[in-house]
């Protein structure tokens, strides 16, 4: 009795609360982005806003089965589900059906089911699973290659779709690896290398290792006592340089021409209105166009079929832009942030490793998908399609979001009853 | 681990700083979109939301003298398909059910090749898949009930693409009605061209929420002004009678090509101009204008211009005798021949210069002419030039070649200069410009300009008539023209064209059998024959020029030319008292002018929109508000409510169209 009348008064209300008002928000924002006079009912199934209110519909089924189910399972079902999921992303491959040159869909009846996106949590509670044992350490090489293992699976097969904005999903990981012990130079290291990434693109190679080579005596003349670090700071000085020339012999002749172009676009390197620029082009000029209050519900002129591609997907957030101007980005930026926030809190709060852990993943993995969405869409990112989590639409990533937090949630409202 | 663990905090904090670093620089990002750069995307945006769109004038008809169409444009839409828009459902549901549609409208395919079309299009990503071209917008209203394109525009995935397309109804004088594409322009199309396509309106549209334009209506908005209807002087009839015939001789002969210019004595009107040339498919095809633009050595048909000199000067009489010998005749080493002349031996021996005339004697005209002309040639050229033979007829096409005839003065002036150009050599003419010459003597002397616009009209009004042109009023004394008209008689009578005579009408004329390029292939032969009819009181003047006949068929001009252009005059004589009625047009009609209309619209009362095409009323009453719903095509008839009904909002107005 009492046990379930704790489900309801154990769970947070305010994450479910976050939740409630983005998949809503969503909801009116594709029914903006492609509404046509011809069907104005927000509820005619058998257009996108219609569709989406149904996969509301089933995600609040999906919920409660998730609250009323034993919170014990998940650690159980981990490996099982895993494993499902991996057949289903070698099955999408073989019998799945070809959307504009990728493989990414089951067509099910008059559905269709995009694996990719449940593999999402499939993958967090292994990961979650995994770490969570008392005698894995992330310090142990052997360890670390076993966590990336399961990252890579999924990820493999994902990219074999290809489907590479989901495959860049599994990168967000490295963040739980890091709260998990991973050392801090890992981090650093990431991060280094992603800068030099860039400016071996932008500044010639010769001018970029005179730059290195004088950093390399600035530190040395600062590391002068200490032997180990200056032989560590030459390693990393020689990898460096050898890595910018790798990088742009890479970018000239393995990457696609398009995939260039993008980095290129980003780079302000490259200017194309009407090429792979259009995308981001035509979403700064519908954001731009909204101004500080946005141009009203409907009102929007560039979210509508022709300007910006993608409406209801991967571009929803520039229908927001557009329609509810800086006040509506800046709300909906906020309201993810102040959940995110709220996830690693409850994260932080649990007893139990596997639920902490895995609530890192959530957060990791939305933070991700937010980040590099809203980065995209306002040109601060090269164009990669990923979706804006319960914004966009879908009914595949609508669940998969939903399955990912509500897993968590019930591990949270069920963290009394570990002990 | 717990939390309390200072190590565990600061690595949180360590991992928090690049998180909130990222999103502190979307946030900035986004305030400087929607500050800094927010004036021009929202400059931007407006640009992209609104925009002028062109809305087509109609281009002006044009019409034969006897009120039939000759060309007109229509309104045809061109069907394609988005197989990739309609979702999955509803593209399995209907995919059949639309084959079945399709395969009983369009039988090029059946009802599973349809499918199968529009399956593979949709897995092959094709978005824009051709459905049928030129339909009509009833057969368009039919194909937007078929099942899945009844979803609409985004569901069904119908591309509709609306296509004026320029038709030639009777499919006759195609080569002088011309066009007027892109760059190129010919016959009165590309002549007319500036009254045929009117001007444009210009009308901005605002994009407003779902995906619709919105007609702004603001001061900017230009009306389309249609373009004005062209009547030719062409009579369908002759035009179809000199077609066939034109086409009989060519296909008897295997001739090249051939052209025949029918033209009414009194005005200089042209009833009829045929241009048919042999196709590389082997079909006879009108696809240039050799009548108005071929400059050719004449040949014999020239000799009338040459006795007409004569004659005029003095020089010469019909009755003067001259010796032919046996058909050869010698200047400055160079032979002039009779046709006649085997194995060095012809000739008619002494005759008078009538009967040279007639039986198309080169050594006779050449001997008669160049005895008068010889110490002085400069004499015998101005007065060639005196009548204006020299100047182009300056009919209203584009690519009249000007006539060529040699001075004295120029260079290459020699000795056989004039005696060859008596018998028409050395000198070039287009058959519309020896027609020309032909007519003046019918005409009693009197040069007329070849015509082939009569007037303009713009919505039933004539605007603009053009009259019969006198070039020359007296190109020579009425006697010379009295001795030439019998000259003329006497070929058809006596002479060469002796084949002609006709129980049913006189006709007079001159045959012409020239080589074209005896220098390098002896057997380029040109047939023709210019004359007129009926002969004691001319109606009608006619050339026939027949091109690179097979000469081992026939190659003379009283042969090839000579039945071409009698069949011709039989058909139109038997027909000729005949009054022309132009067809019930739309001139009976009453018809609403521009102005009017917009003042009743604007006093929100319906106007009287008869006569006016259905874009026009469309845009005309869409302006208002008001729904139109259109049956038929061509131009408003009726309309429902009726004149004068007030203004009411989401009233439909429905439009008959005639």
């Amino acid at each position: 009795m009492r046990q379930e009348h704790g489900i309801f008064s154990n769970i947070d209300w305010l994450t479910i609360g976050l939740f409630a008002l983005l998949v809503f928000m969503g909801w009116f924002n594709i029914y903006a982005a492609v509404f046509n006079e011809e069907q104005p009912s927000i509820f005619d199934t058998t257009q996108k806003y219609g569709k989406q209110l149904m996969w509301i519909g089933g995600s609040l089924l999906i919920i409660i089965v998730l609250l009323f189910t034993d919170g014990r399972l998940f650690e159980k079902l981990a490996l099982p589900v895993y494993i499902v999921m991996i057949l289903m992303l070698v099955g999408v491959l073989i019998f799945g059906k070809e959307v504009s040159g990728a493989k990414s869909w089951f067509a099910i009846g008059g559905f269709s089911l995009q694996p990719s996106e449940f593999a999402k949590f499939t993958t967090s509670l292994l990961v979650a699973k995994y770490l969570s044992h008392a005698q894995i350490t992330m310090a142990k090489w052997s360890h670390r290659f076993v966590v990336i293992g399961i990252l890579a699976l999924p990820a493999f097969f994902i990219a074999l779709q290809p489907d590479m904005g989901s495959v860049l999903v599994y990168g967000a990981f490295v963040l739980v690896m890091y709260r998990e012990g991973l050392p801090g130079y890992y981090i650093f290291f990431a991060i280094w290398f992603m800068v030099l990434f860039i400016l071996s693109l932008l500044v010639p190679k010769l001018i970029l290792a005179g730059v290195l080579a004088g950093i390399l005596i600035v530190a040395i003349y600062f590391l002068r006592k200490q032997r180990q670090a200056i032989y560590a700071a030459i390693s990393v000085f020689v990898l460096s340089v050898i890595f910018s020339f790798v990088v742009g012999y890479i970018f000239d002749n393995v990457l696609a021409p398009h995939h260039q172009s993008r980095f290129k676009i980003l780079l302000g390197m490259e200017d194309d209105p009407s090429g792979a620029g259009y995308n981001t082009r035509q979403s700064l000029i519908a954001i731009g166009s909204g101004g500080v209050t946005g141009k009203g519900f409907l009102k929007g002129t560039q979210t509508k079929f022709d300007f910006v591609p993608e409406q209801s997907t991967d571009y929803i957030f520039c229908t927001i832009g557009e329609e509810w101007g800086f006040l509506g980005t800046s709300t909906v930026v906020i309201l993810f942030v102040v959940l995110l926030l709220r996830i690693v809190v409850l994260a932080e709060r649990q007893k139990s490793n596997f639920a902490r852990i895995y609530g890192y993943c959530v957060a990791s993995v939305l933070f991700l998908h937010v980040a590099i969405n809203i980065a995209m869409t306002i040109g601060l990112a090269p164009v990669i399609g990923i979706p804006l989590p319960f914004f966009s639409y879908g009914g595949s990533s609508l669940w998969g979001f939903t399955i990912l937090l509500f897993i968590f949630l019930k591990m949270d409202a069920f963290r009394w009853q570990i002990l | 681990m717990s939390n309390t663990d200072p190590k565990l905090k600061k690595r949180i904090l360590i991992l928090a700083v690049p998180v909130i670093l990222l999103c502190l620089s979307i946030w900035g990002k986004l305030i400087y979109i929607s500050t800094v750069e927010g004036e021009v995307l929202r400059e931007k945006s407006k640009k992209l939301a609104i925009k002028e769109r062109e809305i087509s004038a109609r281009r002006g008809n044009i019409y034969s003298a006897d009120g039939k169409l000759l060309a007109t444009t229509t309104t045809v839409y061109n069907i394609y398909m988005d197989p990739v828009a309609p979702s999955h459902e509803d593209f399995n549901e209907n995919i059949s059910a639309l084959s079945k549609a399709l395969a009983q409208k369009f039988s090029l395919r059946n009802a599973r090749q349809w499918e199968n079309y529009l399956k593979s299009n949709r897995d092959k990503n094709d978005r824009y898949v051709e459905i049928a071209e030129k339909q009509s917008y009833t057969q368009l209203q039919a194909i937007k009930e078929m099942p899945l394109f009844n979803l609409g525009k985004y569901k069904g995935g119908l591309i509709v693409d609306q296509v004026n397309f320029r038709q030639k109804p009777t499919e006759l004088a195609q080569r002088l009605i011309g066009h007027d594409l892109d760059g190129a322009q010919a016959g009165v199309e590309g002549y007319f061209s500036a009254y045929l396509e009117g001007h444009a309106g210009k009308r901005m549209m605002q994009k407003i929420g779902g995906g619709n334009w919105k007609p702004l209506n603001d001061a900017t908005a230009v009306a389309p002004v249609d373009g004005k209807d062209i009547y030719t002087t062409l009579d369908t009839r002759i035009q179809d009678a000199a077609h066939r015939a034109l086409l009989k001789s060519l296909t008897n002969y295997k001739a090249d090509h051939g052209s025949v210019i029918v033209m009414e004595v009194a005005t200089g009107r042209i009833k009829a101009i045929a241009n048919l040339g042999l196709t590389k498919e082997g079909n006879y095809e009108e696809f240039r204008n050799y009548a108005v633009w071929e400059s050719t050595e004449p040949g014999s048909t020239f000799k009338l211009a040459s006795l007409l000199v004569g004659l005029e000067d003095g020089k010469i009489d019909t009755a003067q005798i001259v010796d032919t010998e046996n058909g050869i005749y010698t200047i400055h080493d160079r032979k002039v021949k009779d046709s006649n002349v085997k194995y060095g031996r012809g000739g008619y021996g002494k005759i008078t210069v009538a009967e040279a005339f007639r039986k198309s004697s080169n050594t006779g005209i050449v001997k008669a002419v160049y005895a008068a002309y010889q110490d002085n040639p400069q004499e015998f050229v101005d007065q060639l030039y005196n009548m204006g033979l020299h100047s182009p007829t300056g009919i209203s096409i584009k690519g009249e070649v000007a006539p060529h005839i040699p001075k004295p003065s120029d260079k290459n002036w020699s000795g056989i200069s004039l005696p060859w150009m008596t018998f028409g050599y050395g000198i070039h003419f287009t058959p519309l410009q020896i027609l020309s010459l032909y007519n003046a003597i019918a005409n009693d002397g009197v040069m007329v300009k070849p015509q082939i616009v009569t007037h303009i009209m713009q919505h039933g009004r004539t605007i603009e008539t053009y009259q019969p042109e006198i070039l020359n009023a007296s190109i020579c004394s009425k006697e010379t023209v009295k001795q030439l008209q019998a000259l003329l008689l006497g070929v058809v009578e006596k002479g060469t064209a002796t084949n002609l005579k006709s129980e049913k009408l006189s006709m007079a004329g001159k045959t012409g059998t020239s080589q074209l390029n005896y220098w390098k292939n002896p057997h380029d032969y040109q047939a023709s024959f210019a004359g007129y009819f009926p002969a004691e009181d001319p109606k009608y003047s006619c050339i026939v020029v027949v091109n690179k006949p097979d000469y081992t068929i026939g190659y003379y001009g009283n042969t090839v030319a000579g039945p071409v252009f009698r069949a011709i005059a039989e058909e139109v004589y038997l027909s000729l008292p005949e009054p022309i009625t132009p067809e019930k047009g739309l001139s009976e009609w009453t018809l609403a002018s521009n102005d009017k209309t917009e003042n009743s619209l604007k006093k929100n009362y319906l106007p009287n929109l008869q006569g006016l095409t259905a874009m026009q009323a469309i845009s005309l009453l869409e302006n208002y508000g008001l729904t139109v719903s259109v049956t038929g095509s061509g131009r408003v008839k009726s309309q429902e409510p009726p004149i004068g009904t007030a203004l009411r909002k989401n009233m439909t107005v429905k439009l008959a169209l005639q």
